[in-house]
């Protein structure tokens, strides 16, 4: 019996296009995958379950990297944008990150280095939501926000994000010699304290930018997990414990565990600008 | 890639008659003979397991009337291979989960034995590994098929895989509106 001499991929089943699918990592090669034919197309659509995919790193002015993929995109819709949240959150200058863990949105005040929990109502007439009250949940730590180490200063940033269930603190610390050194904690309610932590899940990668952080499952083999994605001098802010005299910036990535850089971020740097470069998180 | 045709069905057969009960004997579409590891096979392929457990292989070969003899051949070919190797400490310990279902990684042999493949050998291979329910090779050539497309447009992806672009012009345009950022050719 002959071959044919040509066999048609658009046709392979659809559970198998599926398993390809799961192996791509990178939001654009999924995208691509979907573009090919009318048959991948479906398949990519069938929302089958698939690991997320990581996020796109955005420069302000449209650059974009689809991670882990080292090649950079023109988004041109991207440029400009003002602000990494899409939404005014002037209120929380008060507070040095927020993020929404089980539903509940909680704020870190920086001043206090206190975690507080803010409620949101909705205004039954205009939908506009409104806070409606904020309560301290874990008191004050030991945590500040920039130190003097032999006359220079090191620069403090606290970061929150919802990880495998659990709210993490992640307390980043700028050494003058641009070593960056991150330790975890744990928020638990109950005792109304942090629980330091060792390690974020070693299928876990965590993507920090304030206001829109978020914690990104991975395979480990193919991305190593427990690792911290982060932008270098995230102070958008302009806060006064800030020395804005760096004008460039970059991301960097490391491991909980041996502070080894995998390879998933573009080796970029930019000009600080107005607004700052951010992650893009495709919808699931 | 040309298979080695030599392996035909004389020297096949011959094997069958040597062979022991370590072997189940299993007959491609095309009719031609292979041998392979029963305790290999047994565990790569939940269908050959379930056979060899239920009794119905036939010891003059087990028909697979779906797998063409080279998808056959490298089938088998892997399984004998698997049967030799020793799993590394990264193979066992492979069970944390990518969001639903274990990752594995392939093992460095295996690398090579899925890119020693042509396209349509792959193509087969696949589909057969997905008709006999052998996991792992599943693994290995679906990672294989994606290596093939990672940071490639959908035109160049369409030519290494051979694919016609059967959108129509309008289909098209809206894709390119909607994902215009994902193409190289913006």
């Amino acid at each position: 019996m002959p071959d044919p001499p040509q066999l048609s991929w658009s046709d392979i089943p659809l559970d198998l296009a599926v398993l390809v699918l799961r192996r791509l990592p990178a939001h654009v090669d999924r995208v691509r995958f979907a573009a090919v034919c009318p048959q991948w197309r479906s398949a990519a659509r069938q929302g089958l379950p698939l690991p997320r995919p990581l996020p796109l790193l955005a420069l302000q002015d449209g650059t974009v990297y689809s991670l882990p993929s080292a090649e950079p995109f023109r988004l041109p819709a991207c440029a400009g944008y003002r602000d990494a949240c899409g939404g005014n959150w002037l209120f929380f200058s008060v507070f040095s990150d927020i993020a929404f863990h089980q539903g509940k949105l909680y704020g870190f005040d920086y001043i206090r280095s206190d975690l507080c929990a803010i409620d949101i109502c909705v205004d039954n007439n205009t939908d506009d939501p409104s806070i409606s009250g904020i309560r301290r949940v874990i008191e004050g730590t030991s945590i500040i926000a920039a130190t003097l180490v032999d006359d220079f200063v090191v620069i403090n940033t606290v970061y929150l994000v919802e990880s495998s269930g659990a709210l993490l603190m992640e307390d980043g610390t700028v050494y003058p010699n641009g070593r960056n050194e991150f330790e975890v904690f744990q928020a638990d309610f109950e005792r109304s304290k942090w629980t330091e932590s060792a390690t974020i899940g070693l299928d876990q990668v965590l993507f920090l930018r304030r206001r829109c952080s978020r914690s990104v499952p991975v395979s480990q083999k193919e991305i190593p997990g427990n690792c911290i994605a982060f932008f270098e001098n995230d102070d958008d802010d302009d806060t006064v414990w800030y020395n804005t005299e760096k004008s460039s910036s970059s991301c960097s990535i490391c491991n909980m565990k041996d502070g080894k850089m995998p390879s998933i971020l573009p080796t970029v740097s930019w000009k600080r600008g107005t607004v700052p470069a951010t992650w893009l998180f495709p919808q699931d | 890639m040309e298979v080695d045709k030599g392996k035909g069905e004389a020297e096949e057969t011959r094997k069958v008659a040597e062979a022991d009960r370590d072997t189940v004997t299993l007959k491609s579409s095309d009719g031609k003979l292979f041998e392979v590891s029963k305790e290999a096979a047994a565990r790569l392929s939940t269908v050959l397991a379930g056979m060899i457990a239920g009794g119905s292989i036939d010891d003059n070969g087990t028909d697979l009337k779906q797998i063409g003899s080279e998808a056959l051949e490298n089938v088998v070919d892997y399984c004998n291979k698997h049967a030799n190797s020793i799993p590394s400490a990264a193979l066992i310990s492979s069970s944390i989960s990518f969001n639903t279902a274990p990752f594995k990684e392939p093992e460095e042999w295996e690398r090579k034995f899925v890119d020693r493949l042509s396209h349509d050998a792959l193509f087969d291979l696949v589909e057969a590994a997905n008709f006999l329910g052998m996991e792992r090779l599943l693994d290995v050539t679906c990672h294989k098929i994606s290596e093939m497309m990672k940071g490639k447009s959908p035109d160049q992806i369409r030519e290494v895989f051979n694919i016609k672009n059967d959108y129509t012009k309008e289909e098209l345009e809206e894709i390119r509106q909607e994902l215009a950022w994902a193409f190289y050719d913006d």
